[in-house]
């Protein structure tokens, strides 16, 4: 931008930089522009003519969202020329508009109501027959009411140019247009046929709809906006974090929403967060704690069940401390997971505590040579390299701040996967399309000398070429961002730590690791290692007892699992649902969903942010920390037991010095708080070689490439353990009746 | 899904072009004139052609009255309503039509023979009326010389 | 003086489209003497000869091609807009159907001074049977080497497109157009940036009406000053005229510029049919305000005349109306038009003109009242100056202008007096 121009608006005087559009100069100078098609970051569109100007020495007047700001530039805003122009376009937009709003889900939310009510008076007279349309239901989430439709295009912007998935287009000409997918309107392929939306169904295009034309099906006439308390919290389905506005009426679930939202994703969200959430108010939900009696479970008093469960723990851990273990998840909150690693340590004192959990960001962090990027600064990167990891499906704002580099400054994005994922044929301006699990050979071209490419290049079954380019681009960048793959393991993830000290220093270089969970890195932080495979091995053995919170490994990672847990003497779960590990509980406790409770979750950027209660938990339900207070209540062991979140997050910030300074009201006001990391220090190239060169050995040269594309939804529509119990992706992705029982009932 | 020198045609025609989505409209054309209306099949084949998604395709579709999603019959009667036609008796010949046919605008005849549409100006306005059945120009029409044309199509 | 043949002197001409005859009429001469020119030589030329865009605006040929920055390292394109579909209008499709090597000639000339190496001749689908006619004679000429590598030895490469539309007015409008021959919808495009900046695939490009460019030719032939007096000092050369509607011959006429509307309709026209009295004449296409006869007979045939009398040149589509015609049907018919042809793209033009169909509706089923011209009025200056493109003004100036001289046609269709209700007793 670089340089200022002066202009005039309404005779007051103003600066901006020049070539930005003037509705943004307006707008962000507190005059009030009233539009439609105009929102931030997608291209300029001219359509809905509500935000017209006068700019003297202009014959006509002009849409202040294509008008680039000029020096001397003298604009009128306010004048009784342009209410009149508004008041005529709002004219014609009521014209054929259904003025429905007593049926509407948007009524009280909406821009056009909001614009008719600042306008005062308009004039309709509209003395003729309305044309009603039909309304579609698009999918089993968005339905599609054409005569509310103001045709501003957000939604096919937002499609196209934000998600990159370009399900939305303009269907017929004129006063007929609508917007739709692909076959809307044709008569051989009409919704009766079923839906026609193919996308990823994360609903933005209704987010950002400033009238009802789109409209989430699973929230439609269950609660007037007023009528709904919003808490802000932060989403519970990946690592990314985003923060989501959860509406509850009553005490029940309603809608997760982001319209005008600040935090890192904005008013982004995907499938899972918008409408992955109603599990919260599913009535699978478990409201009272269970204790095993033969082949059946018995519901019990509080007292009752962790009387029972502090027995059989110090009955067990009497003979042998570490014959208890305590497993977390990394979908705990920080406040839990510290309260579980306490009570593992001071309560129990075994050593066998962690999570259940594949990944090895311990290591990472361990090895770490360069700051964590958060999304925003991802959204400004130059070079990004990407090695593993599908995003799109399972970091859909990680991928989507990716696609923003690419789209809003060229960024040059190297990808590195075993899979052709969208990011890598849409986005990527160099792919490496790899051998199953062979990133340390790529990895091992950046450290090792330019010989051994041409070997390093057939062991991950890549052209030489596209190596040499890859390491020519990522030792030549002055600024990189590197993404990382949860499958990036091992040295391998140790060496893609060491990376940035072994480029030059002089460089900036950041991270984003891909972590799986909402809290992974959270729980890793608060001291749970993601040793739970290690410590299965030992079930029956030298661990006699288990406590496992937030987990459902029988699901996730199969048999091994069930017959390890079998071989227990006691097993205590704590769970939302009854879930397939549930069922081999010998106690079962009901905790609190994250919507429930206060606290926070460390997400994939570092970021701290708040969870917080949007309304009671059903029945009995505690949050995790709770049970485990009670728990050494009852055990007569002291664990400095803090009596709430914000008091364990007091003891989290004063132990742990990445957290130091993070405080809840310091959340309130800046929303995402990162941690500071402790760099460590570069190791010597050749010692990272040669664990790279141990790593190498383990590829599989006889593995094929991958060349299946990942279908849309391989990570978005894989129904979970929370997601199974949301009534509408159980419609839409879900199990058979049948499929669904035998998961739930095994 | 087109015979090969159809096949060929198109390869021609998105050659011709610095882009290929240049060669959208004319690949629906030439879809349409082999198939009588735009097909799914069409669609989904030219957007593979040209690296679209379907919608694309379908909002090029719908956008112009020179395509058809559904069949049209075998002459496409399109006669001119604009002014200059109007001026010169075109609401007469229409009229004429739908009695003749015994259809109304937009429909197609039971045999599928004739399908009668109304079409904004054709170019022909300095011989008006005129009507075109497919591509060809008919002008300076009368009722009779209407029938003489209908009479003689094969 | 009667008609002058500059760009219609070949139409009887046998074999007229072959090159063999063009060239036995001295075709091609233009562009070898241009190739000799400057660019800047030729743009010049142009410019000074006044020759003005016959698309409808109007604007200086010359002036449009001296916007291209030629210094731009990016690929030039000139394109011919052959989408003609203003209604009253039907004078390029002889030009190309009798003489498509005069537009060849002139396109080569232009894509010469412009730098470009491409162009494209973007023709209305309905004209599909002239496709192969333009496309037999660019064969031709890439046969005899006034198209493709090295024309004429002068290092200058050149070629063209025949590309169809699909049944879209607002094509006409040449932003629309970039954006159909980019393969997507027809909706204009936000300006600035002007296609002579930012055009076809993000590249400068000259969009020019066929009649405008078949014209280039004879001026760089014969010199910007000989086609300059052929009209006035403002309009310069000669210009086609659609006459249609009430005269007793219709035709496609070439004319001075300046050449008085009266001579047309009477001479050209050889009078009004069934010697009825004349009552309106819409002079540049649809587009443009509808005048009546006492104007009609002080009009002349160039943009600043048209203008005196509260009209426009246009495309040069002349639809003369005789006493029989009812101003309000014609109105009606028009603003169907435009309604049926609106891209969707503005509210205003998108709503405005569904609504004054409505309107229009009503009163065609008798059921209007005084107050729904007023309505009629408001809702056109609604749209004026309002919507994205000028087709929002081209749907409410010919129904302005109606009201304004024909509003005696619009109130008879008006309901008489309202039903008086009586209580049943």
């Amino acid at each position: 931008m670089g340089d200022i121009v002066n202009l005039k608006i309404n005779g007051k005087d103003y600066q901006a930089p020049k070539g930005k559009l003037l509705i943004e100069v307006c707008l962000e100078n507190g005059i009030h522009v009233p539009n439609f098609c105009y929102y931030p970051d997608l291209t300029p569109q001219a359509a809905c003519r509500m935000c017209l100007v006068r700019i003297e020495k202009m014959h006509k007047l002009a849409t202040s969202c294509t008008v680039e700001v000029g020096e001397g530039m003298v604009v009128h805003t306010e004048t009784e020329e342009l209410l009149e122009a508004r008041k005529g376009m709002l004219d014609f937009i009521l014209g054929n508009h259904p003025l429905d709003c007593p049926v509407c889900d948007k009524g009280g939310q909406c821009e056009l109501q909001d614009m008719v009510f600042e306008h005062g008076t308009v004039y309709a007279h509209y003395n003729v027959k309305k044309q009603a349309t039909p309304e579609w239901r698009l999918s089993p989430f968005i339905a599609y009411d054409p005569q509310r439709c103001v045709r501003c295009y957000r939604c096919i912007r937002e499609c196209t140019e934000v998600m990159d998935v370009n399900a939305l287009g303009k269907i017929f000409r004129g006063t007929h247009e609508v917007i739709g997918p692909y076959g809307l309107g044709m008569d051989k392929r009409g919704m009766d046929k079923g839906y026609s939306l193919d996308c990823e169904q994360c609903g933005n295009c209704v987010e950002i709809c400033p009238v009802g034309a789109l409209l989430s099906v699973d929230s439609r006439f269950r609660s007037r906006p007023w009528d709904m308390k919003e808490t802000v919290t932060t989403c519970t389905h990946c690592g990314d974090g985003c923060q989501i506005n959860l509406g509850v009426r009553g005490n029940d679930y309603v809608r997760v929403a982001s319209k005008d939202m600040k935090g890192i994703n904005g008013e982004f969200l995907c499938v899972k967060g918008r409408y992955g959430c109603s599990f919260i108010s599913s009535q699978e939900r478990i409201t009272k704690p269970m204790i095993r009696r033969g082949d059946k479970f018995e519901e019990v008093s509080w007292e009752e069940a962790l009387r029972f469960t502090a027995n059989k723990l110090k009955e067990i851990s009497a003979k042998n401390k570490d014959s208890v273990a305590i497993l977390g998840s990394p979908r705990l909150t920080n406040e839990s997971s510290f309260t579980l690693r306490r009570f593992a340590e001071k309560g129990l004192g075994t050593s066998n505590f962690g999570q259940v959990a594949d990944s090895d960001w311990d290591r990472f962090f361990a090895n770490l040579t360069a700051p964590i990027a958060t999304h925003n600064q991802v959204k400004k990167a130059k070079n990004i390299l990407m090695i593993g990891g599908d995003a799109t499906e399972n970091h859909p704002l990680s991928a989507m701040v990716i696609r923003y580099a690419v789209r809003k400054h060229n960024a040059n994005l190297m990808v590195v996967n075993s899979r052709r994922t969208k990011i890598a044929r849409r986005q990527a301006k160099l792919f490496l399309h790899i051998r199953p699990e062979s990133e340390a050979a790529i990895v091992a071209a950046i450290f090792e000398s330019e010989s051994e490419l041409a070997r390093l290049a057939d062991l991950a079954k890549v052209k030489v070429e596209q190596l040499q380019k890859l390491r020519e681009k990522v030792l030549g960048s002055e600024e990189l961002t590197i993404v990382v793959g949860p499958e990036v393991q091992g040295a391998t993830l140790e060496a893609v730590a060491q990376l940035a000290g072994f480029l030059n220093k002089e460089r900036a270089v950041n991270y984003l690791p891909l972590a799986k969970y909402n809290n992974s890195i959270g729980s890793v932080d608060m001291g749970l290692k993601p040793n739970g495979h290690n410590l299965m091995k030992a079930f029956g053995s030298q661990i006699q007892a288990l406590y496992l919170a937030g987990s459902n490994p029988v699901e996730q990672y199969g048999k091994d699992w069930e017959n390890a847990l079998r071989k227990l003497s006691f097993l205590a779960v704590a769970e939302l649902f009854m879930t397939q590990t549930a069922r081999l509980a010998d106690v079962v406790f009901p905790v609190n969903s994250f919507a429930e409770q206060d606290g926070t979750f460390t997400n994939n950027a570092t970021q701290v942010q708040r969870v917080q209660r949007a309304l009671e938990g059903a029945g009995q339900v505690r949050p995790d920390w709770m049970v485990i207070n009670a728990l050494a209540r009852e055990m007569r062991v002291d664990i400095g037991a803090k009596g709430s979140s914000v008091s364990i997050f007091r003891d989290v910030t004063a132990e742990l010095a990445s957290y130091n300074g993070i405080t809840y009201e310091r959340i309130k006001k800046e929303s995402a708080v990162q941690t500071t990391r402790a760099l460590a220090q570069t190791k010597d190239s050749s010692i990272i070689c040669k664990d790279l060169a141990a790593e190498c050995s383990k590829i599989n040269t006889s593995a094929e490439l991958n060349k299946t594309n990942v279908a849309q939804g391989e990570g978005l529509f894989r129904i979970g353990t929370m997601t199974r119990h949301s009534p509408v992706m159980q419609e839409a992705f879900g199990e058979s009746k049948e499929e669904k029982a035998e998961t739930v009932n095994a | 899904m087109f015979s090969p020198e159809i096949e060929k045609k198109i390869d021609n025609t998105i050659e011709k072009y610095p882009h290929k989505r240049s060669a959208l409209l004319p690949l629906i054309h030439i879809a349409q004139n082999e198939q009588g209306h735009i097909t799914e099949e069409a669609i989904a084949y030219i957007a593979e052609r040209l690296d679209l998604v379907p919608v694309e395709v379908y909002e090029v579709a719908t956008f112009y009255s020179m395509y058809f999603l559904d069949p049209i019959g075998k002459y496409n009667l399109q006669v001119c309503r604009t002014i200059s036609c109007m001026l010169c008796g075109a609401y007469d010949l229409i009229e004429h039509l739908q009695n003749k046919l015994n259809i109304k605008i937009g429909q197609v005849t039971s045999d599928g023979r004739f399908r009668l549409t109304e079409v904004e100006c054709l170019g022909s306005c300095s011989t008006a009326p005129a009507m075109q059945i497919n591509f060809d120009y008919h002008e300076n029409l009368t009722p009779e010389k209407v029938d003489q044309i209908l009479a003689k199509l094969p | 003086m009667a008609e002058l043949k500059v760009l219609t002197a070949r139409f009887g001409t046998p074999n007229s489209t072959h090159i063999d005859t063009y060239l036995r009429d001295g075709g091609y001469k233009a562009l070898e003497k241009a190739l000799k020119m400057t660019q800047d030589d030729v743009i010049n030329e142009v410019k000074k000869s006044a020759l003005r865009g016959r698309g409808g605006a109007g604007f200086s040929a010359g002036v449009k091609w001296s916007f291209v920055p030629r210094q731009l390292n990016k690929p030039k394109y000139l394109v011919c807009n052959a989408d003609e579909s203003e209604p009253g209008t039907c004078k390029d499709r002889p030009l190309m159907e009798l003489d498509p090597h005069q537009l060849i000639e002139g396109m080569a000339i232009g894509s010469y001074a412009l730098g470009a190496n491409l162009s494209f001749i973007y023709i209305r689908g309905e004209y599909w049977y002239l496709i192969d006619i333009l496309e037999k004679a660019i064969q031709q000429a890439k046969d005899r080497g006034y198209l493709g590598k090295n024309i004429l030895g002068s290092g200058f490469d050149h070629n063209i497109i025949v590309h169809p539309g699909a049944g879209a007015y607002i094509c006409g409008e040449e932003t629309a157009l970039l954006n159909s021959l980019e393969g997507k919808r027809g909706h204009p495009r936000i300006k600035p940036p002007f296609p002579a900046v930012v055009g076809l695939y993000g590249c400068p490009t000259v969009v020019n009406n066929v009649e405008t460019l078949a014209a280039v030719p004879h001026i760089i032939n014969k010199g910007a000053d000989w086609y300059r007096e052929l009209g006035t000092e403002k309009s310069g050369g000669s210009k086609m005229f659609s006459l249609s509607g009430h005269v007793n011959k219709p035709g496609n006429y070439e004319v001075r510029m300046g050449y008085p509307l009266m001579d047309l309709i009477n001479i050209e026209g050889a009078g009004m049919r069934g010697g009825k009295k004349l009552k309106a004449v819409i002079v540049g296409g649809s587009s443009v305000p509808i005048i009546n006869a006492e104007a009609a007979a002080k009009c002349n045939l160039d943009y600043e005349s048209c203008q005196s009398v509260g009209t426009m040149l246009g495309s040069g589509g002349v639809i003369v109306m005789d006493e029989t015609v009812d101003i309000f049907e014609t109105t009606f018919n028009l603003i169907r038009f435009y309604n049926h042809e609106s891209c969707g793209w503005c509210t205003p033009c998108r709503e405005g003109t569904d609504w004054l169909l409505k309107i229009f509706k009503k009163i065609k089923a008798g059921m209007g009242e005084e107050s729904d011209l007023d309505l009629i009025l408001k809702l056109c200056v609604n749209i004026e100056g309002r919507s994205h493109c000028p087709l929002g003004e081209a749907a409410v100036w010919p129904i302005t202008s109606a009201l304004k001289h024909f509003s005696d046609d619009f109130k008879k269709h008006l309901r008489k007096s309202l039903p008086v209700l009586t209580m049943a007793k």
